[in-house]
C-alpha cells in the first residue's frame, strides 16, 4: 500500500500557493495571539488586536490565553492568581459573628466544592468558578456570581426558598500558600493547608432573600453595601473582571 | 519540485523556496495523525464525559453559569454564548441530550468514523463547551482545541479507522495512499505549534515573577523554589508531596531546574533526528511529574499526545502492527 515518499505526486502549484497563503495567515493570527496574551503587554503590541480577524480567530481556537500565566507557568504567576479559592455559605448568619470563630464553625456551611468531586478535571472546574468569584472582587460585576453560586445551591441543591427576611452568609476565600521556610518554624499541629487560618476572605456578602432569589449584600468592614444586581437585569455588562487573563 | 532544483542551487530566495516545499508538501506517512487522532479523540471523550455530572450545574437554566449570568458577565463584543451550540439548550433534557450528541461525535470521530466530517464537528463540540464558560475551562483546553483543529486539516482517518475497514472492504473503489502530501502541512503544524508551547514556556518561566509578600519578588523558577509552590496548591494537586519536598531544600532546587533545562533541551531535541528519541521518552517522566505537582493531568497528557507528531511513522506502525492491515497498519 506504501509507495516511496518521492514517488508519490506532491500538489500542483496553485494548491502550494493557496496553502502557503493561508499559512502565513494563520502564523500572523497566532502570532499576534502570543504576542498581545504576553504580559506585560506594550501599547504597540496591544494595536495588533486591531488586525481584522485576528482576535475572533484566536478566541475561536482558544489561543487568546495569557502565555506567561497557567500555561507557561503551570500557574505560578503571581500571588493572587496562583492561590485556590473557596466560596462557601454559611446558613443562618446573625449579627456579630464574625468576631465569634466558635459560632461560626457551629454553623452549617454549602460549599460549592462537592465533597469528593472526582475526577481532578471536575475538580478545576469548580475551582476555577470559585477563583474567578473571588478575582472579581471589586468589580462592577463582583455580586453577579455570588448570586448565582447561592441561588444554586441553597435553591437548586439543597432547596431552601429565598424567604423573606432569612439571612446567610456567603464567603469566598482564598487559600494561602504555605511558604517553604516559615512553614518550618510553625507548629506542625497547625500545618493543616486545609485549615481555616490558611484562608483569607476576598469577598463575603450577606444573603438576604428576596421572595426571588437569595440577594448578596457585601460586607466591606462593618458597612453593608447593597449590591443586589439582578441577573438578567441591566448594567455590568461593559466590565470585565481580571480573572479571564488570570487563567485563560 | 524538481525542476527548480537547478535554479535554486544559485538564487538564496528559491533555494528557501524549496526548502519551505520540502518541508510543507514531502509526502508523510498519515498514519502519525491517525495515532493522534486516536489519542486526542479518547482524551476529549473523557473530558466531555466528565461534564456529565456538573453540565446542569454550570450550564442549566438554573444553573450558575447560565446564559443570563454568562451574558451579563460580559466578554469583549461578542457575548460568548453565542459561540456555542449549548446555549440554545432551554431545558435540562435539552443540554444532555446535546451532551450526548458531542459524545456520539467524538466516540465517531476516535474511531474514524466519517473522518471528515467528524473530525470537524468534534472541533466544533470541543469549541461549544469551552466557549460555553470560557472562564471555567484550562490551559488543557486551548492545547485540545488546536490539536483537533490541525487534525482536521490532514487525513488523519486513513488508517487505523472505520472508514479505512470500509474503504478496504469496497476494494474495487481503491484504497488511498497512506503516504501522501496533504498529511504533512497537519503534521507540521502541529510540530510547530508543540516547539511554540515550549518556547513561550522557557521564556514565561525565565521572566516569572512570584508576589511572595508585600515586599518581596521572587523568581521561582530561577531561584527554585516553582516546584514548591506547585505542589503546595492542596486544592489542585493530586497528591501531597509537600511533605517529602519539605525535608529538602535541595531537591525542590534541583526539580525545578531539572524541569527548566529538559523545557529548553526539548526545544531543539525534538528537531534533531539524533535526540529527538531521547527528548520524547523524556517527555513522559516530566508531564508525570507536572501532573502529580500540579494536578494538570489532562494538560500533561495533551503535551504529550503532541509529541507523537514528532515520532517516526514506522515506528507507530510496528507499535500498532499486532491490528493487521485490515486498520491500515501496513
Amino acid at each position: 500500500m506504501n509507495t516511496r515518499p518521492d514517488e508519490i505526486p506532491g500538489p500542483s502549484s496553485a494548491t502550494r500557493t493557496t496553502i502557503n497563503v493561508l499559512l502565513m495567515v494563520h502564523f500572523v493570527f497566532i502570532a499576534v495571539a502570543v504576542t498581545v496574551n504576553f504580559q506585560p503587554v506594550s501599547s504597540f503590541r496591544l494595536r495588533l488586536q486591531n488586525i481584522p480577524f485576528a482576535p475572533l480567530y484566536a478566541k475561536l481556537l482558544s489561543q487568546d490565553i495569557l502565555y506567561n500565566g497557567p500555561l507557561a507557568n503551570f500557574a505560578i504567576t503571581d500571588g493572587q492568581f496562583d492561590r485556590d479559592y473557596r466560596c462557601r455559605v454559611l446558613l443562618d448568619w446573625r449579627d456579630g459573628m464574625e468576631n465569634d470563630p466558635a459560632a461560626v464553625a457551629q454553623l452549617e456551611q454549602i460549599d460549592l466544592l462537592p465533597e469528593g468531586v472526582w475526577p481532578n478535571v471536575r475538580r478545576q472546574r469548580y475551582l476555577q468558578l470559585a477563583k474567578y468569584t473571588g478575582l472579581s472582587e471589586g468589580d462592577s460585576i463582583e455580586s453577579l456570581l455570588p448570586q448565582a453560586i447561592s441561588d444554586y445551591l441553597l435553591m437548586e441543591v439543597h432547596n431552601i426558598p429565598p424567604t423573606m427576611g432569612e439571612r446567610h452568609r456567603f464567603q469566598c476565600n482564598e487559600r494561602l500558600l504555605q511558604d517553604l521556610p516559615n512553614l518550618r518554624s510553625i507548629d506542625p499541629q497547625e500545618r493543616d493547608p486545609m485549615a481555616d487560618r490558611w484562608l483569607s476572605t476576598r469577598y463575603e456578602a450577606d444573603l438576604v432573600g428576596t421572595g426571588q432569589q437569595w440577594a448578596p449584600n457585601k460586607v466591606a468592614g462593618r458597612e453593608e453595601v447593597t449590591q443586589v444586581q439582578p441577573i438578567g437585569g441591566t448594567g455590568g455588562g461593559e466590565s470585565s473582571p481580571r480573572a479571564p487573563q488570570g487563567d485563560r | 519540485m524538481a525542476s527548480h532544483e537547478p535554479l535554486a542551487a544559485d538564487n538564496p530566495l528559491l533555494r528557501f523556496g524549496a526548502a519551505w516545499n520540502r518541508f510543507w508538501f514531502t509526502p508523510h506517512d498519515a498514519f502519525s495523525l491517525a495515532v493522534l487522532r486516536i489519542v486526542v479523540g479518547l482524551i476529549l471523550l473523557y473530558w466531555l464525559a466528565t461534564w456529565t455530572p456538573d453540565l446542569t450545574a454550570f450550564f442549566g437554566p438554573r444553573g450558575m453559569v447560565s446564559t443570563e449570568v454568562l451574558d451579563e458577565l460580559g466578554f469583549g463584543s461578542v457575548p460568548p454564548s453565542r459561540l456555542s451550540y449549548l446555549s440554545l439548550a432551554n431545558s435540562a433534557t435539552e443540554l444532555y441530550v446535546l451532551h450526548a450528541v458531542g459524545l456520539l461525535v467524538a466516540a465517531a470521530f476516535t474511531l474514524g468514523v466519517f473522518t471528515r466530517f467528524t473530525s470537524i464537528a468534534a472541533l466544533v463540540v470541543a469549541m461549544a463547551y469551552i466557549h460555553r464558560a470560557e472562564f471555567l475551562t484550562s490551559q488543557s483546553d486551548a492545547v485540545m482545541v488546536i490539536l483537533l483543529f490541525y487534525l482536521c486539516l490532514g487525513p488523519c482517518g486513513r488508517c487505523l479507522s472505520f472508514d479505512r475497514w470500509r474503504a478496504e472492504r469496497k476494494q474495487a473503489a481503491g484504497v488511498e495512499q497512506d503516504v501522501t502530501w496533504t498529511a504533512t502541512p497537519s503534521l507540521r503544524l502541529i510540530q510547530i505549534h508543540l516547539t511554540l508551547y515550549y518556547i513561550i514556556m522557557v521564556v514565561a518561566q525565565l521572566t516569572a515573577t512570584y508576589i511572595a509578600g508585600p515586599q518581596t519578588i521572587s523568581f521561582p523558577w530561577i531561584d527554585g523554589t516553582a516546584v514548591w509552590w506547585l505542589a503546595a496548591r492542596p486544592d489542585s494537586r493530586w497528591i501531597d508531596l509537600t511533605g517529602l519536598l519539605g525535608s529538602s531544600l535541595v531537591l525542590i532546587n534541583a526539580l525545578t531546574h531539572l524541569l527548566m533545562l529538559f523545557e529548553v533541551a526539548l526545544i531543539g531535541g525534538l528537531w534533531c533526528r539524533s535526540t529527538r528519541r531521547l527528548v520524547l521518552w523524556g517527555t513522559i517522566p516530566f508531564w508525570l511529574l507536572l501532573a502529580v505537582l500540579s494536578g494538570l493531568g489532562m494538560f500533561a497528557a495533551l503535551m504529550c499526545a503532541a509529541g507523537i507528531a514528532f515520532v517516526e511513522p514506522s515506528r507507530l506502525r510496528r507499535l500498532f502492527a499486532p491490528l493487521g492491515s485490515r486498520s491500515g497498519t501496513r
